[in-house]
């Protein structure tokens, strides 16, 4: 009996393991999608799509700081007490004594490169799905549509970086480390991939508002035939006459220069006819999820002057501020001058007293930036300026019940911006100054609502001021500067920090981190090479 | 789908429908014989000890000795029957009955019991019989006070075991490391089996139904418990009734606790004279004429009171015990409590000649909890001392609230708040049937629900609400657990005198997780009379801040265990596991977690007989591997799609979709292997014991979120396995009796431990990472600034940032330009000492005199580093017109803002008089309805003696979220945000009857 006893037992062993769901690990995905499922509708498709377009609303953060500040626009100054020194960061943007351990330049590289990553997986679902509510025509508009965002981002960083890793396939499995490719291929890439697009990319129209359209390719287009020069790159074609050719394209595609410039700015100003490819944003973004919330007002308005201006947001961060030479380039009675910068003292709006800041200085918003004395850091010139000192972003409308995120979009290329290129290129050789002059005259009459204003002839200083007062905030300030040859010029001499100099701050050195797990990489020139793994 | 799932929930009745089968069809009847048994029991001096309890070995039935030591005990069967005699102070007896009717027991006296039965994983052992690294606290040696789970019960008492209770706050729990870091991880600590259920909550069980807690300390004990064990195994074993005897227990106590420490900041004259020698014009602040205290505002003395009752008794074939605790904990912030009722009830049947017993375990944990917000404590530090709380009518001073970091914070705290209702309910129940002598088996069956309500409220007429203008949140969270166990246990003894023993387990698990979650933000209430009672009247409700997720996780093992011992003499222990997680990838779903372990018993070796001054020796070795899957979420190996925000799309904003993640296929467990070396005495007429142990422990594959490389991945992170860690260190505890006598006794314990931690490697084939900068103190103007490094060769904890050697003549900080150009970069940072202690110790004093007991408790550190980050953030006077400041010697000296430097790391070596205790037990023998009646009085946390200048050198090791994965890398930063310590007094009562 024992020995059947113990029988028994182990096969009651056996039968309890051989039952399948005893080893069964099976899990049920609850609150996710497979991938293997997931894409086989339209609605999903652009779902996918839309993500890809969101991917763009890192730009307006991130790299506005990176090309203003190491632009002739901005600077994020240390304020009194040590705010936004944060280990010297941004002290290394303005003097342009970046490194690769930079933090400002890995956070805008992992921006565009994530981006990029997230634009080759949607195209392999593009590419593969059996979706049967699309025609197969929608199917390539969409994927014209991310392929344009991915050259976009690809745009970028050869313009930050030149010399880029160039990976346009997604694999699940397969993983790739490219080295970086020359700028000249890039460019080359670039201008194949927008020419085989640019006529399949969703036409403009209110309802691709948001996408890449055709009128976003030309422009790209046009904006790599301006900056082939300065970036050093040849093509066979004669840039400037492309860049015109282009811009005339774009400006046949029914975008209309706002009669009234702010409305570029407003908090409706997705209705802006003069949007060609946008960052759009919402009040609604929580900032979660890949939910980017655009936090412009945070980043350069004091912790009170939400109490001046009347809006909700109280504890911004009191960062970002214009270089001063700058704002002194406007105009006083331009309407863009109140219309970019805050200016001047600040009363609260409830009581109507003058505020004082923390340290018992009055809110009054300084065009001057003045670095105290006896704050420097060791080392450098670097100190602190008062909290108050330095005119803020004041181009996008704050809405009165602003807190965390502003419900504005961020216009990466509008018509303006089209405008002065194509003047630029007339100027530089493609044309005659009589049309440039109308061009800039169209948008400085724009501006002032008059005539009064208007050249009678313009050359290209004027086209570059004009750029300077007309896109200030906009990511234009870094690479226009190299254009115009003058990115080592800083426009805050009293900060007594002058800048490094050197033809290879040009391009931004590539980050340690991204090195690290991509020991592909190569340093561009200038910079410590990154050691042999 | 639907139709799958109900297809998989047959299959798994059926599953336990079958092992419930198995367990019973497989019977025989045995003959028995009952027999009564008498004898007496008495001490090394002959004399009869009182109260000593007899047990059948392997069931409840039992009884304790007279006032003249006799005893008088049925027993089933008076052939098979093994006695189990423990009292304690004394070397636990067992003995076969033989079929004899009366048996006598002279009992040896020993600081250590080596007899007594020990739980091990699946089963118990005695201590003798154990060959693996196992510490054992009993009920007597735990901590006395105000304790709010085992932790408290543990803490300091096992060498390198490190609880650390980071601040005053009542709600929060310790946080537990065995043997030093080893993951990256947010380390969760030992994994809690609670009466044989693995992966139970402390929380749980009340201190007084715990009847004694095990640590299992090396790979070679833990790996019964495989991929979960890497952290060590902590075994609770609750108080079960025992035969024929009902008792009814009360416990109680009354707890004052106070502020231990404050930070030492600027009184109004003292703010005033400071601001003047810095020749700082604080007219526009100094028009308040108060001097507040902003600490002792928001402080208090919270009274906390604990009262448990239990019945327990039973018959020769069942017992009982039924327990309610009521605890109710007031934290020394004024808006922070917990109030909770356990109840606990244990029911076990013996039927069919003892062969079958069937158990029932029922428990509810019902905890009603307020937790404080840790940031108002940063405008205690903030505001000036010259603002008042109060306006003259009486309403809040808010003149402040739109300063930065400022605002009333006693506003705050009555205004707003973070609640929590949290339920705990679990059953369990177990069948167990003897086959055949010494074949035994068993099904274990569990559920548990855990449920928790959170609601948080931020009031929009104070600082911390105005942003949002009013911020309510509910949250409504489920962890679901199923559990089924089968086992088979074969134990044996043949030979002459029984000399072999063997005891063996086999085991199969099956145990499924469910999570659920569901939360509502809402935002912006113009009426705020209700909190976050009623959510539809705000104003604003955001698409994202409505969501929910769930989730689940399986987890099905194998496991096998097998000892053998010759005259315990030679002993050797087996064990393996074979676990397959769902949450590992696909090309990983199972692993396996062998051990061995041996023991040689040297005293019972027949050239030690001789040896007199030994009572024992036992010398060690174990080597096993085990796993940590504690930081691994479900479906973190699956390519899968989630949504993500919204779009735009003409005029409307649809929800977005993308890749939630990097798949990985490969992902799986972290390995840790550990070797364990260890040697148990017993010294001098038993008067001194100890153990010294030696270990190596090497984990591999790391588990992280590794940076890779986009875009061929579409994130920059991936949840990997990768780096190797070792941990090497020594282990000792020596326990003696100073003074051993009727009248007095003297028993000190100390324990040592010693952990050297350094990360191997951070790099393989597929992903490599450099260092990873770790630790963000939170100053102004250093947001991003990191502290501590994570990199090949070095610690987890060590600090990496500028070193600084002091201030010059103009007050500035002189940093070491370490690569000499001339410049202080990042590119400066170096090596600054790390976080780990060299040496933990506990140190342990008990004394009994006629009716009196005491004990006094130390324990602390050598050799830690912590980051003074409140002095970094608040000792700084470029603030000081518009902020109070802490009182420091450079307050005035300091011309630069504060910098994450090694100026502001200190040296956190401690002693702390942890616990200490006197209590009295009245003579009952008089009164017949009163078995026992004592009280103590106990103050815990009574002085710090440490050169640490911040507030409290013992910070706890990680900080933040358990979602933040990097939380437990940048550990020894006291948090400018930090909740002060308590110290405590108690009063309790303690009556059996």
């Amino acid at each position: 009996m024992k020995r059947k006893t113990i029988i028994s037992f182990i096969a009651g062993l056996f039968l309890c393991a051989s039952l399948p769901s005893c080893m069964d690990l099976d899990e049920t995905v609850y609150d996710k999608l497979s991938a293997e499922t997931f894409g086989q509708t339209e609605v999903e498709l652009n779902a996918l799509v839309g993500n890809v377009h969101n991917t763009m609303k890192r730009y307006a953060s991130n790299f506005m700081h990176l090309s203003e500040c190491t632009g002739s626009m901005a600077v994020t100054p240390t304020r009194r007490g040590g705010d936004w020194y944060d280990g010297g960061q941004y002290a290394e943007l303005f003097t342009h004594s970046y490194t690769a351990m930079t933090l400002r330049i890995r956070d805008c590289w992992d921006n565009a490169t994530e981006a990029i990553g997230t634009c080759n997986s949607a195209i392999s679902v593009l590419n593969n799905t059996s979706a049967e509510d699309i025609t197969e025509e929608q199917r390539q508009q969409m994927i014209a549509d991310v392929r344009g965002v991915r050259a976009f981002w690809i745009y970028v960083m050869m313009d930050f970086w030149g010399n880029v890793p160039l990976l346009t396939e997604y694999s699940a499995t397969e993983k790739v480390y490219p080295p970086c490719t020359p700028r000249q291929e890039v460019f080359d890439w670039l201008v194949t991939e927008l020419n085989e697009i640019k006529d399949i990319c969703p036409a403009q129209s209110a309802a691709t508002y948001g996408s890449f359209t055709q009128g976003a390719a030309y422009t790209l287009l046009a904006k790599l035939y301006l900056n082939a020069d300065a970036w050093g790159v040849t093509t066979s074609e004669n840039n400037y006459q492309k860049v015109v050719e282009y811009c005339d394209k774009v400006m046949t595609m029914g975008y209309v220069l706002e009669p009234n410039w702010k409305d570029n700015f407003c908090l409706t100003n997705q209705n802006s006819r003069e949007a060609i490819l946008a960052a759009t944003f919402t009040d609604q973004d929580t900032g979660s999820d890949g939910n980017v919330q655009w936090q412009l007002h945070n980043n350069t308005l004091h912790y009170k002057d939400y109490l001046g201006l009347g809006i909700a947001a109280s504890g911004t961060w009191n960062g970002i501020c214009a270089q001063p030479e700058y704002v002194r380039l406007f105009d006083e009675e331009d309407p863009r001058y109140e219309g970019s910068f805050l200016i001047g003292q600040m009363y609260d709006q409830s009581t109507g007293e003058i505020i004082m800041t923390d340290h018992g200085n009055p809110l009054n918003h300084t065009i001057d930036v003045t670095i105290i004395k006896g704050t420097e850091y060791a080392g450098s010139n670097w100190g602190a300026v008062e909290q108050h000192d330095g005119a803020r972003c004041m181009k996008w409308e704050y809405a009165s019940n602003l807190t965390t995120a502003m419900e504005n979009d961020y216009h990466i290329f509008r018509l303006a911006d089209v405008y002065l290129m194509k003047a630029e290129a007339l100027l530089r050789g493609a044309g005659s100054a009589g049309e440039a002059t109308t061009l800039v005259n169209a948008i400085r009459e724009r501006a002032y609502g008059n005539a009064d204003h208007n050249y009678t002839t313009v050359g290209l200083d004027e086209v570059q001021l004009e750029r300077r007062l007309e896109l200030a905030w906009e990511c234009s300030s870094r690479q226009d500067d190299i254009r115009f040859g003058c990115y080592d010029q800083d426009m805050w001499p009293q900060s007594n920090c002058p800048r490094l100099t050197g033809e290879y701050l040009k391009l931004l050195p590539i980050s340690q981190d991204a090195w690290q797990v991509n020991p592909n990489l190569t340093q561009n020139p200038g910079y410590a090479a990154f050691p042999q793994k | 789908m639907r139709q799958k799932k109900m297809f998989t929930s047959f299959k798994h009745s059926r599953l336990i429908a079958t092992s419930v089968l198995m367990s019973f069809c497989m019977t025989g009847a045995v003959f028995a014989q009952k027999a009564t048994i008498k004898g007496s029991v008495v001490d090394e001096n002959g004399e009869p000890v009182i109260g000593a309890n007899i047990l059948v070995k392997g069931t409840t039935n039992g009884t304790i000795t007279d006032i003249n030591g006799n005893y008088s005990l049925e027993v089933e069967n008076a052939k098979s029957s093994v006695l189990q005699i423990s009292y304690i102070g004394y070397n636990s007896i067992e003995e076969a009955v033989k079929g004899r009717n009366n048996i006598s027991f002279t009992m040896e006296p020993s600081v250590v019991n080596l007899g007594e039965v020990v739980a091990i994983g699946y089963g118990t052992q005695t201590r003798r019989e154990i060959t693996g690294s196992v510490a054992n606290v009993a009920e007597e040696n735990f901590n006395k006070g105000v304790t709010r789970d085992a932790s408290d019960l543990l803490q300091g008492k096992v060498a390198g075991l490190t609880i650390t209770t980071g601040s005053g706050d009542v709600t929060r729990s310790s946080q537990i490391q065995l043997r030093g870091t080893s993951t990256l991880q947010n380390d969760q600590g030992p994994m809690i089996v609670i009466d044989g259920i693995p992966g139970g909550d402390m929380s749980t069980v009340s201190p007084s139904d715990i009847e004694s807690i095990s640590v299992l300390k090396d790979a070679s004990s833990a790996a019964i418990y495989g991929s979960r064990a890497a952290g060590g195994v902590i075994l609770i074993t609750t108080k079960r009734g025992s035969g024929s005897k009902t008792t009814i227990n009360y416990d109680g106590y009354v707890t004052a606790s106070t502020v231990a420490n404050k930070p030492d900041m600027l009184n109004a004259q003292e703010w005033r004279d400071a601001n003047h020698a810095l020749g700082k014009d604080i007219s526009l602040y100094d028009s308040y004429n108060n001097d507040t205290d902003w600490f002792d505002e928001m402080t208090r003395v919270g009274i906390s009171q604990q009262h448990a009752l239990s019945l327990s008794g039973g018959t020769s074939k069942s017992n009982y015990r039924a327990s309610y605790t009521y605890m109710d904990r007031n934290g020394v912030a004024r808006d922070n409590y917990m109030t909770r009722h356990s109840f606990r009830f244990q029911f076990q049947q013996r039927a069919i000649n003892d062969r079958l017993r069937i158990g029932l375990t029922g428990s509810a944990t019902l905890t009603d909890m307020q937790m404080p917000f840790a940031d108002d404590f940063i405008l205690a530090y903030n505001m000036l001392p010259v603002y008042p709380v109060y306006n003259e009518d009486g309403s809040y001073f808010t003149g402040a609230n739109h300063n930065y970091d400022q605002g009333n914070p006693v506003q705050n705290q009555d205004q707003n708040y973070k609640k929590s209702s949290n339920n705990y309910f679990y059953g369990a129940g177990d069948v167990q049937f003897t086959i055949l002598d010494g074949l035994t088996t068993k099904v274990q069956l569990y559920k548990s629900r855990f449920n928790s309500d959170y609601s948080e409220w931020q009031d929009p007429r104070n600082s911390r609400g105005q942003g949002d203008n009013g911020y309510a949140r509910r949250r409504a969270r489920t962890w679901d657990r199923n559990l089924l166990e089968w086992t088979a246990n074969y134990n044996k003894s043949f030979g002459t005198d029984d000399e072999h023993k063997i005891d063996a387990i086999i085991g199969y698990s099956w145990e499924n997780n469910l999570y659920a979650d569901q939360s509502s933000i809402v935002r912006d209430f113009a009426v705020v009379g209700m909190g976050a009672d009623n959510l539809q009247s705000g104003n604003s409700l955001k698409i994202g801040d409505v969501t929910s997720s769930r989730n689940e996780y399986k987890l099905i093992s194998l496991f096998a265990r097998a000892h053998y011992s010759w005259k315990e003499r030679y002993m050797i222990t087996a064990t393996v596991r074979r676990d397959g997680s769902s949450k590992f990838g696909a090309n990983n779903k199972w692993g396996t977690f062998p051990s061995v372990s041996a023991a040689w018993g040297i005293s019972q070796e027949s050239f030690m007989e001789d040896v007199e001054w030994v009572n024992d020796l036992k010398l060690r070795a174990g080597y096993g591997i085990t796993g940590n899957q504690d930081g691994l979420q479900p479906y973190k190996s699956l390519d899968l799609y989630s949504a993500s925000g919204t779009y735009y799309s003409n005029g409307t904003w649809p929800t977005a979709y993308r890749p939630s993640q990097n798949a990985n296929a490969d992902l799986k467990w972290e390995q840790t292997a550990m070797l364990n070396i260890g040697l148990d005495f017993t010294l001098f007429n038993s008067r001194l014991n100890g153990t010294i142990e030696w270990y190596d422990k090497r984990t591999s594959d790391m588990l992280y979120n590794y940076e890779v490389s986009m875009p061929t991945y579409v994130y920059n992170t991936i949840a990997a396995n990768v780096g190797d860690m070792k941990n090497t260190g020594v282990e000792i505890l020596l326990n003696l009796d100073v003074i051993r006598n009727k009248k007095f006794t003297w028993n000190t314990s100390i324990n040592l431990a010693h952990n050297k931690n350094e990360i191997t490697k951070l790099s393989n084939d597929l992903y490599s990472t450099g260092r990873i900068y770790v630790g963000d103190p939170w100053i102004r103007g250093a947001s991003g600034v990191t502290s501590h490094v994570i990199e090949e060769g070095y610690p987890v904890g060590q600090f990496y940032m500028l070193k600084c050697t002091g201030l010059d003549e103009n007050g500035k900080f002189i940093i070491e330009d370490i690569n000499g150009d001339g410049q202080i970069t990042d590119d400066d940072r170096t090596y600054c000492g790390d976080a780990q202690p060299d040496l933990t110790y506990g140190w342990n004093n008990t004394f009994t005199w006629g009716n009196w007991d005491a004990s006094i408790f130390f324990r602390g550190t050598i050799g830690n580093k912590v980051l003074n980050n409140p002095l970094a953030a608040y000792g700084n006077n470029t603030y000081m017109d518009g902020c109070n400041v802490m009182k420091n010697d450079d307050l005035l000296v300091l011309t630069e803002n504060s910098r994450v430097c090694s100026y502001y790391v200190e040296n956190a070596s401690f002693l702390r008089l942890d616990n200490m205790s006197i209590g009295y037990t009245f003579n009952t023998k008089k009164i017949d309805w009163l078995e026992k009646a004592r009280v103590y009085v106990a103050g815990q946390n009574l002085f710090v003696i440490t050169g640490y200048k911040g507030l409290d050198p013992e910070v706890e090791n990680f900080r933040g979220e358990a979602s933040d994965s990097n939380a437990g890398l940048s550990p020894g930063i006291e948090p400018r945000n930090y909740m002060p310590k308590s110290r405590s007094f108690t009063f309790g009562v303690n009556l059996t009857f």
